[in-house]
C-alpha cells in the first residue's frame, strides 16, 4: 500500500515534471517567435520612416511643383488675356487684317477682312494662298501678295466697285524668327472718291481757264505784231511782259492738266522707236538762252557707248527731262554748274540719265516728299523763284510710266544729282523691227 | 509659482540647435529661469550645442544629459536638443555632481548628495537626477543618495542615452559636458509633486536563480553561464549575441526579478556579454534571487504608462501639475516603435495637454519602488520603466 502510494507520488512528480517542460518549451518557443516578430516589426519600422521621408520629399517636390505650375498657370492666364485682348483689338480693328503663319497658310482673319471680300472665316481659314485664288473675291489680293506673300507697301488694289483698299504686308517676327506675314488692308474708298472730285474740279477750271488765256495770248501777240496799230516803246515793254506773264499762266494750267490727266488714267502715251539722245539735245538746246543769261555753265558729256534706240513717247520724255533741266538752272545760282550725263549700261540694258547741279540742294527732312504734288522745297520757297511744285511729279509718273526709275542725290547749298533709267526692251525692239 | 517653457531644435548645426532650443524654451518661459534641463542626441557635438544653449540661457544653473530621444510637450522626436526653462520663486534648486559612476556608482551618488547638503539652506524634499547611462551598477547609485539623505528619501531621474549605441553617455552641467558622473538637483521650498513609476511588462518562462554575480555583472543562473538563458530563450549561439551589446536585441527581453513593495516585477537591463558568457547589467541582481524573462507588449506598456500617470497626479492631491518630467527607457520607445507617441499622449490625458513637458529616453531611471512616497518610500533603479515626476506648487 505504502508503496504503491510512493510510487504513485513518483509518478505524479513525474507528470509535473514533463508539464513544467512542456511549459519551457512553449515559453522559449514563444519568445523566439516574439522575438523574430520583434525584428520584423523593427525592419519595418524603419523601412516605414524610410518611406515616410521618402514621402515627405515627395510632397515637397510635389510642392515645389504645384508652385511652379500655379506660376505657370498664372502666366498662361496672363498670355491669355494678353491673347484676348490682342484678338479683341484685332476683331474690332477698323482696318482689314490677315495672317499668314510660316508655311503661308491663312491662320487669321478678321470680320473687316470677311466683309471686305464678302468671305466667310470657316471657308478661308487655313488655306494657302493658291487655294485662296479660287475665291473670286479674293483673286485680286492673291495676284497683288504672289505665292510667297512679298512685303508690300501702301499699294492700291481696287477689289469692286466702289472699294479700294490699300494693301500692306509686313514680315511679324520674334526674336529674329519669321512667325508669319501680317496684311493690313485699309479702305481708301473715300479718299479716292474725294481725290477724283477733286482732280475732276481742278481738270474743269483748268480747262476754263484755257480758253480765256489762249484768247488773251493771240490779242496780246497781236498787239505786239502791231497788228492793231503803233504802240509806243513803252507800251511794247508791258506788253511783253504781260504776255510772259500770261505764258507762265498758260504753262501751270498745262502742268495742272497733266496732273489731273496723270491721275484720272487720262494721260495717254504715243510710243515710237526714237533716239534719246535726241530728246536730250533738244531740250539743252531750248535752254541755252535761259542758262547763258544766268551765266550757268552746261555741260553735256560724251556718251561713251552707243546709246539704242529705245520706244519712247517723246513729246512726254521732252517734258520730263525739260521739267528736270527747269529746276537745275531755277536753283543754280549765278556761276554754278549743270552737268548732264547719258549713258547705256549693258547688264541691265537700261538708259541711264544724270542731271548733276550745283544749285541750292534739297532739305534733308523734305526728302522724302520731293516726287509728291506740289511740293517745293522750304529753301526754295524763300527765293521767292517761281514754280508750281508739279515738274518733278509728272517727270516722275512719265517715267515709270515707260517702265523705268528716278531717285536722287541732294545736299543742301551744295547741289542735287537727279538720276533716272528706261528699260530698252528687246522682245518690244524686235516686235516693232517687224513693222 | 512655477513656469515652465520648453524648446527643441533639429537644426543641423549644433550651436543654432542649441541657440534655437533655448530662446524657444526661455521666450516661452516668460523670459525668465532658476534652471535650464537640457536633453540632447549624441548627434550633436555635445560642447557647441551647449555653447549654444549657454548663449542664450548665459549663467542660469543648468543640467542635463545626452539621450535616446528626446520627449516634450509636443511628444516624443528623435535626433534633437530639448530644453526646458523652469522659473519658480518659491523652489530653490541646489545642483550636486558626482563623479566616476563607470567605477564606483555608490560613491559618485554620494558626492552628489553631499554637495547638495552641504550648500541648501532649507530642507531638501526631492531630488532629481541625472547619471550615466553606463554605470558600474546603476542601483548602486540609489545607495549613495541614501546614505546621505536616509533609506526613505524620493529620488527621481534617469540615466543618459547615446541614441542606442551603449558606448558613452554624457551629462551637462552649466557650461561643462561631463563623463561617469551622477547630477543631483535637490529641491526646497514650498512645492508639491507626484510621481508615477510602472513598466507593464509580465514574466514569461520558469523561474531562474542567481547563483553568482559581481556588483552589476551577471555570471552564473542555475549553475550555468549567465547567457546561457539568452542562448535558450533566443535560440542563438553565444557568438551571435557577444557580437554587439546583447541590448539592441534584448531591451525588450529583460530580467525581472521579484522584489518586496512592487506589484511588478524589479527590471534589470542585460546590457553586454562576453566571451566568458557573463552579461553586465545596468544594475546589480542580488545573489539568490529568481529571476524570469520578461516580455513586453504595446497595449500593456501604454496602459502602465497612464497608470503611472495616474498615481502621480492622486499624490498631487488636487494641486494642479506645472510641469511635468518624463524619464522614461529607451526599450519602450523600441517596443512602441511608431506608437511610442500614444504613451506620451497617454500620459497627457491625464495630466493634461498643455502642461509644460519635457524628458527623454533612457538607458536606466532612478525612481521610488512603485512610486510610493512617504514611510514606503524606497528609491532604486528601473529598466524598462516609465518614470515620471509632477510638480505642482
Amino acid at each position: 500500500m505504502k508503496r504503491n502510494s510512493h510510487q504513485k507520488i513518483i509518478k505524479e512528480v513525474k507528470r509535473r515534471e514533463s508539464e513544467i517542460a512542456e511549459l519551457d518549451r512553449i515559453a522559449k518557443m514563444l519568445i523566439r517567435r516574439d522575438l523574430k516578430l520583434s525584428e520584423i516589426q523593427e525592419k519595418r519600422e524603419s523601412e516605414f520612416q524610410e518611406l515616410e521621408k521618402k514621402t515627405r520629399e515627395l510632397e515637397d517636390s510635389r510642392k515645389a511643383l504645384m508652385n511652379m505650375l500655379e506660376d505657370v498657370e498664372e502666366s498662361r492666364k496672363k498670355s491669355e488675356e494678353e491673347k484676348n485682348k490682342t484678338l479683341s483689338i484685332i476683331t474690332n480693328f477698323s482696318d482689314g487684317l490677315l495672317v499668314f503663319n510660316k508655311e503661308n497658310k491663312l491662320s487669321l482673319i478678321n470680320p473687316q477682312a470677311e466683309i471686305f471680300f464678302n468671305v466667310q472665316f470657316k471657308n478661308v481659314i487655313g488655306k494657302s494662298v493658291v487655294e485662296l485664288a479660287a475665291e473670286p473675291a479674293l483673286t485680286p489680293l492673291t495676284n497683288l501678295l504672289g505665292k510667297e506673300i512679298k512685303g508690300i507697301f501702301r499699294k492700291e488694289l481696287k477689289i469692286k466697285e466702289n472699294l479700294v483698299l490699300e494693301i500692306s504686308s509686313v514680315p511679324m517676327m520674334s526674336n529674329e524668327e519669321e512667325l508669319g506675314v501680317l496684311v493690313v488692308l485699309h479702305d481708301i474708298t473715300r479718299e479716292k472718291l474725294v481725290e477724283r472730285v477733286k482732280t475732276e474740279f481742278v481738270s474743269l477750271a483748268a480747262h476754263q481757264l484755257r480758253t480765256p488765256l489762249a484768247a488773251i495770248k493771240w490779242t496780246l501777240k497781236m498787239l505786239l505784231d502791231g497788228d492793231l496799230g503803233e504802240i509806243t516803246p513803252e507800251q511794247q515793254e508791258f506788253i511783253e511782259k504781260t504776255y510772259k506773264s500770261n505764258e507762265r499762266m498758260i504753262s501751270l494750267i498745262n502742268d495742272l492738266l497733266d496732273v489731273t490727266r496723270i491721275e484720272e488714267g487720262r494721260y495717254l502715251y504715243k510710243p515710237a522707236l526714237s533716239n534719246f539722245d535726241n530728246v536730250v539735245h533738244f531740250v539743252l538746246n531750248s535752254h541755252k538762252d535761259n542758262v547763258d543769261r544766268k551765266n550757268i555753265k552746261l555741260e553735256f558729256k560724251k556718251i561713251k557707248t552707243k546709246i539704242p534706240r529705245i520706244i519712247i513717247d517723246v513729246e512726254k520724255m521732252r517734258v520730263a527731262v525739260d521739267n528736270l533741266l527747269d529746276n537745275a538752272v531755277k536753283y543754280t545760282p549765278p556761276g554754278g554748274k549743270i552737268t548732264v550725263e547719258l549713258d547705256y549700261l549693258k547688264k541691265t540694258k537700261e538708259i541711264e540719265f544724270k542731271i548733276q547741279d550745283t544749285g541750292v540742294g534739297i532739305p534733308s527732312d523734305q526728302k522724302g516728299r520731293v516726287f509728291t504734288k506740289f511740293f517745293r522745297g522750304a529753301n526754295v520757297m524763300r527765293m521767292d523763284t517761281e514754280g508750281s511744285g508739279l515738274g518733278i511729279f509728272i517727270s516722275k509718273n512719265i517715267i515709270e510710266a515707260h517702265g523705268g526709275k528716278i531717285w536722287f542725290e541732294s545736299e543742301e547749298n551744295k547741289g542735287t544729282t537727279f538720276h533716272f533709267t528706261l528699260p530698252v526692251k528687246e522682245e518690244f525692239t524686235e516686235f516693232l523691227k517687224e513693222f | 509659482m512655477i513656469k515652465a517653457g520648453i524648446g527643441k531644435s533639429n537644426n543641423p548645426d549644433a550651436t543654432k540647435a542649441g541657440t534655437e532650443a533655448a530662446k524657444q524654451a526661455l521666450s516661452e518661459a516668460g523670459g525668465e529661469a532658476n534652471l535650464i534641463f537640457v536633453f540632447s542626441t549624441v548627434a550633436y557635438d555635445q560642447k557647441k550645442m551647449l555653447e549654444g544653449v549657454r548663449s542664450v540661457s548665459k549663467e542660469i544653473p543648468l543640467v542635463g544629459c545626452s539621450d535616446s530621444g528626446e520627449i516634450t510637450t509636443e511628444g516624443p522626436v528623435s535626433k534633437h536638443v530639448a530644453v526646458m526653462a523652469l522659473s519658480s520663486n518659491t523652489i530653490d534648486f541646489i545642483i550636486g555632481v558626482g563623479t566616476g559612476a563607470e567605477k564606483d556608482s555608490q560613491k559618485a551618488g554620494a558626492m552628489a548628495a553631499r554637495e547638495i547638503k552641504e550648500k541648501a539652506e532649507g530642507k531638501i524634499d526631492l531630488i532629481m537626477a541625472l547619471t550615466e547611462g553606463l554605470p558600474e551598477n546603476g542601483a548602486a547609485i540609489a545607495r549613495g543618495f541614501q546614505e546621505v539623505f536616509g533609506k526613505n528619501f524620493p529620488i527621481i531621474g534617469g540615466a543618459a542615452g547615446d541614441d542606442f549605441l551603449f558606448q558613452k553617455t554624457y551629462q551637462y552641467c552649466n557650461g561643462q559636458v561631463l563623463n561617469g558622473a551622477v547630477i543631483g538637483v535637490g529641491l526646497s521650498g514650498k512645492f508639491s509633486f507626484g510621481v508615477g513609476v510602472r513598466h507593464g511588462w509580465e514574466p514569461i518562462g520558469l523561474p531562474m536563480k542567481v547563483t553568482k554575480t559581481k556588483g552589476a555583472k551577471l555570471i552564473e543562473v542555475n549553475n550555468r553561464p549567465a547567457l546561457s538563458i539568452y542562448e535558450d530563450y533566443f535560440g542563438k549561439r553565444a557568438e551571435e549575441l557577444i557580437k554587439e551589446p546583447i541590448a539592441r536585441m534584448a531591451y525588450t527581453y529583460p530580467l525581472g526579478m521579484s522584489v518586496e513593495g512592487s506589484p511588478e516585477f524589479l527590471i534589470r537591463d542585460v546590457v553586454i556579454a562576453n566571451e566568458k558568457r557573463e552579461i553586465t547589467c545596468a544594475a546589480e541582481i542580488p545573489q539568490g534571487s529568481e529571476v524570469r524573462l520578461m516580455l513586453g507588449d504595446p497595449d500593456k506598456a501604454i496602459q502602465s504608462a497612464k497608470e503611472a500617470a495616474k498615481g502621480a497626479l492622486a499624490q498631487l492631491k488636487g494641486v494642479k501639475p506645472k510641469v511635468v518630467f518624463v524619464f522614461n527607457c529607451m526599450a519602450r520607445s523600441k517596443l512602441l516603435g511608431a506608437r511610442r507617441g500614444e504613451e506620451i499622449a497617454a500620459i497627457q490625458e491625464v495630466l493634461g495637454k498643455e502642461i509644460p513637458l519635457i524628458g527623454f529616453y533612457t538607458y536606466g531611471e532612478l525612481a521610488p519602488l512603485a512610486g510610493s512616497l512617504g514611510p514606503e518610500c524606497f528609491s532604486v533603479w528601473h529598466n524598462e520603466t516609465m518614470a515620471l515626476l509632477a510638480l505642482g506648487e
